[in-house]
Order: C-alpha cells, then structure tokens, then sequence
C-alpha cells in the first residue's frame, strides 16, 4: 500500500504535470521545489488539484502546508493518512 | 543667517525629488527652492545649477525663520568622496537621507535622463555602457556634456562603499537609508520615517504624487524664487530646464541586457543589503517583484486553503477557463516591468493616451485587429489609477502580433494575468505605461471585462466601492501579496457577476424594445395598408 500510493503520485507527476520529468529522475527525499525538482508554484497547484482528483480525497486546510510538500515521501504520507481517514469513516 | 541641518544626499533617479516634494509641504521644515545647489562635494564637476559661494548657498535658506529643520537635496553629494567631510566640518549636527533603487533601474533611468539632457550622446543603453572604460579615461566624452563622472553608469551605482563613508562621518544613528521600492509602495509610511528621523510631527500629512505636490507647493516656491539673489534665481531656472527637458522615450531594456547587468551588480547588492540589514535579492533576482520561494509557496497553499471555502456555484462561473487557484499562482510568477509609477487620481487625458495608440496599434496589426478597446481602472472616469492604460487586442485568425507591436515599442511578458491563452505586451516610457493583452477573437473574458467597464461607468455606487478598495489596498503597506490579491479577486468575482447580470438585462430589454417596435411598426403598416 505504501509503495502503491506513492507510484501514483510519481506518475501524476511524469505523466499529468508540465514537469519535463522522467520517472527515473524522481528521488522521493528530493525537495519538491528550489533547488530539488524545482517545482513552481502553479505546477504545485495542479499536483494539488491532481492528488484530490485521482485519490479521491479532499486535502483539508491542515494537511495545506509546506510541510506536506516537503518532498514525494511527505506527500504520500499525508495522503495515506487521508485515505485511512475517510476508510474509518466509511 | 541658518545652515542646512538636514540633507537628502542621494541618489540619482531614486525618487529624491518626490520625496523633497513632500518635506517641502511641512510646516517645520525649509528646504532651498533650488533642491540641488551641489555647494558642498568638492570633487565633482560643477553643473550649470551648482552654487559654489557660500554667501549664494546660504541664501537659499533664508526664508527658514525658526524652523527646526532646513535642508537641501543634492545627489550627487552620495558619490563624493569629500561632501562627508565637507559637510560634517560646516554642519556637524546634520541628519542624512539617503535614497537607494536596484541599480538596474537606476542606471537605466540615469541614462534616459541625459540623453533628453545633452550629457549623453550614444543612441543605446548598451553602447553607453560598452563605452564606460574609455570615458573613465576622459575619452568620448559628449561635447554638450556637463557631468562626466555621471556617465560612468555602473560605478554610479556601486553604493555599498559610498553608504559606508556617510555611516563613518555621521554615525549609523544620523544616516537614514530608504528604499526606491518602498517609497513606490507606500510613499505615505517612507514619509512618515522620514519626519520621525528629523524629529518633526510625523502626523502631517502631505501630497506625495509629484504632480500635485508641485501645485501645492507652487505659490511658496515662487515666492523663495523672488527672494534669491538674480544670480542664483538664473542658476536654478538653468537646473529646472535641464531637468524637464523632454524628448524622446526610452525603448525596452533588452532581457539580456538586464541578465548581464544584474550579474554585474549582484555582489554590489549583496554588500549594500548586508550594510543595511535588508534584504535586496529582489534587485538581482529582476522582476522588480521577486520574493524568496519559500514564503511564496507558503502564499499558494495559503491561497487554496482560502479558495477552498468559495461556494461551488460561484467557482464555476468564473473556472471556465483556469481554477482560481491556477490562476492565482499564475499571478505569483507574473512578470512586470519596473515602474517608478504612483497611484493618481483620475486623468482626463488617459481616454485621449489610449485613442492615440489605438491608431498606433490598429496600424502595426492591421485588419486581423477585430477590436481595440480601452478596459482597466484607467477606461473609468473617476477611478484612481496608475498612469497604465490597459488595452484589449481581439485578433481574428492567426497572425504574430508580438513581432508587429514590437515595432511600435512593446514588449513582450509572456501570458497577460488576465488570462493564460492571453499575450501580455508592455511600452513602458518615463511616466506612463501601456499594457496590450492581445488574444483570439473568442476568448470569454473579453466579453467580462468590456462588461465590467461598462457596469462600472454606469454605476457610480460601485464604481465608488471599488475605488474604496483599491485605496484601502494602496494603504495598507504590511498586508501580504495573498491578502491583497484575495481582496482584490473576490472584489472582481463579484462585479464581473452583476456586469453580467447588467448587460443581460439590457440585452433583454433591448431585445424587448426591438420587438415592440416591430410590433408597433406592423400595427402601422397594416393600417395603412388597410387604409389604402
């Protein structure tokens, strides 16, 4: 489950963002932006609106901070719990 | 007779003269008419304004009464190696005031200002600057120049050093440095630390737009005029006519240009913001708006958070194209040229700027132009704007209208922030700027933005409310880029609505009206025919 989640976010990120990067060149303990995969901040809009859509999950205003972004292990993290938390609920 | 206690010492083309504008106004402070008689600085050239005598000199502040504050502006006393010393021996209780821009900016600006002067004589920025080692050596020098050690732009701009050498004659606490940038932002709070640094009531308030600044002061000034010697009134009509001296508008600075110079003075930057403590990277970064990357991502997801608690309903009108959160970090990465330009109130002569490059524009484009048309704060009387005249390009079929407006002096910013299939152009000249977001016929927010104009020329209760806003905006100094946007974005979501809403109605009643015409008509038509 854990690698699942973040193969997903590697692929948005290949596959649906204008990146210009190759699956290979994603190191999940990279920094997302700045001197890591130099990310900006409308591609870090459209990772957002991605997450929400595939996963199915709406990021609530605690998981929004930079912290979550720190890099695509962070981020698989937070969605993870997100994930357990909506199955609770279910 | 009273000496001077305050000096504005510099520096060149970074809003001194705006800035003395307004320390002329207060009630404490006397400033000499003749804002740069140069007496002290021993080492520079002397120029057609420079006022050597003593006796001349000290008769610019003769009209200071008891006064607690006189002053005077020269700024080229920045670049002397001798006017600390100068000064400290003859006013040794003397408050500095130092005015510092990004170099970038400043040189360029220094450069456009003697070429309408007569000191400069290359056609471009570039040759100019190309030329600084020979003309360090006394070479190719203008004949009609009169301040040679001005044309060596880039040392002109190298401050740290300059800065440093006022720090040592006045100690730190009797040395003042503003920045370009912030008095841009906020002319009223630079102003208020000013008066609070020469220690007179920091409450008055005073008109900080040049042009009405001038009005303002205009009857005290022509009185001082009347009272200086003839040979300093003669002196100081020389000054002002070489500074008002118009001619022609400086072109783009080419993005090379602006890379290499940057480069350039990017150590210079970094000593000058360690000696003051500020942050500068903006000055090397370009843009004019830079911020550090962290703080703006902070911004975005500050930003969806925010943007999160929009009903549905009303993102759905206004994601047609982009959702407001792409849109907003679009705005984060816009890029604008620097400009020098403060809010004023409304100009009758905007209508008039934008009829006259609306014949430019139609020219440089031809037929494929469907439309031009004049949107934006500057298109409403009444509203208070920046001297920008917003223009809408509606093209029809394909046509590269980058290169053709090119030739008529814009240039090119990417994507307008309006919208992202939307190209952005700016002519930017000394006080004034034109902006064309140029696009396809069958973009939608051409329509919402020409309803917008018209909703808000007719209604004055929201045109008012929006007005409000822009000044409250202005005034806010400390509010963050994300809280101002929003204000501003929410504002917009909702007038563009009740344009909408507005201009449907009057489609309707038009409508109605054509039909009740024709109704009218054929009632007509038929009884006459059954007359006949």
């Amino acid at each position: 489950m854990a690698d699942q989640v973040l193969e997903r976010i590697k692929r948005i990120v290949v596959e649906d963002l204008d990146v210009n990067l190759k699956y290979e060149d994603l190191d999940e303990t990279v920094p997302l932006f700045e001197e890591g995969l130099a990310l900006d901040s409308v591609i870090l809009v459209e990772l957002i609106g991605f997450i929400e859509k595939r996963f199915d999950i709406v990021l609530d205003d605690e998981a929004l901070n930079l912290a979550t972004f720190q890099n695509l292990q962070s981020v698989a993290c937070v969605i993870r719990e997100q994930l357990e938390l909506q199955q609770k609920k279910m | 007779m009273r000496k001077p206690n305050f000096f504005v010492v510099g520096a060149p083309r970074s809003a001194t003269t705006s800035l003395y504008l307004g320390l002329k106004q207060h009630p404490e402070i006397h400033v000499s008419v003749q804002k740069e008689p140069h007496f002290f600085g021993s080492d520079l050239t002397p120029m057609p304004g420079t006022i050597r005598e003593e006796p001349l000199y000290l008769a610019l502040f003769a009209g200071a009464g008891d006064r607690p504050r006189v002053g005077e502006g020269s700024v080229w006393y920045l670049s002397s190696r001798r006017a600390p010393a100068e000064i400290k021996a003859s006013c040794p209780d003397a408050k500095i005031v130092i005015l510092l821009r990004d170099p970038v900016a400043m040189t360029r600006s220094l450069y456009g200002l003697y070429r309408r002067t007569g000191n400069e004589d290359l056609p471009t920025f570039e040759e100019a600057l190309a030329a600084e080692p020979e003309r360090r050596l006394g070479r190719r020098i203008p004949p009609g120049a009169y301040f040679p050690e001005g044309l060596l732009y880039t040392e002109v701009a190298q401050n740290a050093a300059k800065v440093a050498r006022w720090f040592e004659a006045f100690g730190r606490d009797n040395v003042l440095c503003l920045l370009f940038d912030d008095f841009v932002r906020d002319a009223a709070a630079v102003y208020r630390q000013t008066l609070e640094f020469l220690g007179v009531d920091a409450g008055f308030r005073a008109e900080l737009d040049p042009q009405r600044a001038r009005l303002r002061v205009r009857a005290q000034a022509i009185r001082q005029l009347r009272e200086l010697p003839p040979e300093v009134r003669s002196r100081v009509q020389m000054e002002q006519i070489r500074q008002h001296e118009s001619g022609s508008r400086l072109p783009p600075l080419p993005a090379d240009l602006a890379a290499r110079l940057r480069g350039i003075f990017a150590a210079e930057v970094a000593r000058l913001g360690t000696l003051l403590g500020r942050d500068l990277s903006a000055w090397t970064e370009g843009g004019g708006k830079a911020r550090p990357g962290g703080a703006r991502l902070r911004e975005v997801l500050e930003m969806v958070r925010v943007l999160k608690r929009i009903p549905p309903e009303i993102r759905a009108r206004h994601e047609r194209v982009e959702s407001l959160e792409h849109k907003f970090a679009r705005w984060q990465k816009v890029r604008i040229p620097e400009l020098p330009l403060l809010q004023r109130s409304y100009d009758d002569a905007w209508p008039s700027w934008f009829a006259d490059e609306r014949e430019r524009i139609a020219g440089a484009l031809g037929p494929r132009a469907v439309m031009i048309e004049h949107f934006g704060s500057t298109s409403i009387p009444g509203l208070s704007s920046k001297n920008i005249v917003d223009i809408a390009v509606a093209l029809d079929g394909p046509l590269d209208p980058a290169v053709r407006l090119a030739g008529i002096g814009y240039e090119s910013y990417g994507n307008s922030p309006i919208d992202p299939e939307t190209l952005w152009l700016w002519k930017v000249e000394e006080d004034r700027a034109f902006v064309i977001h140029v696009c396809d016929r069958r973009r939608p927010w051409l329509d919402e933005q020409m309803d917008l104009r018209d909703y808000l020329r007719a209604h004055a209760e929201d045109k008012d409310r929006y007005a409000q806003l822009k000044r409250r905006l202005a005034e806010e100094s400390d509010q963050s880029f994300l809280q101002y946007t929003v204000s501003k974005l929410s504002m917009s979501i909702e007038m563009i609505d009740r344009a909408r809403e507005w201009k449907a109605a009057r489609r309707r009643n038009a409508a109605r009206d054509a039909e009740g015409r024709r109704v009218a008509y054929e009632l007509t038509e038929r009884d006459t025919g059954a007359g006949a």
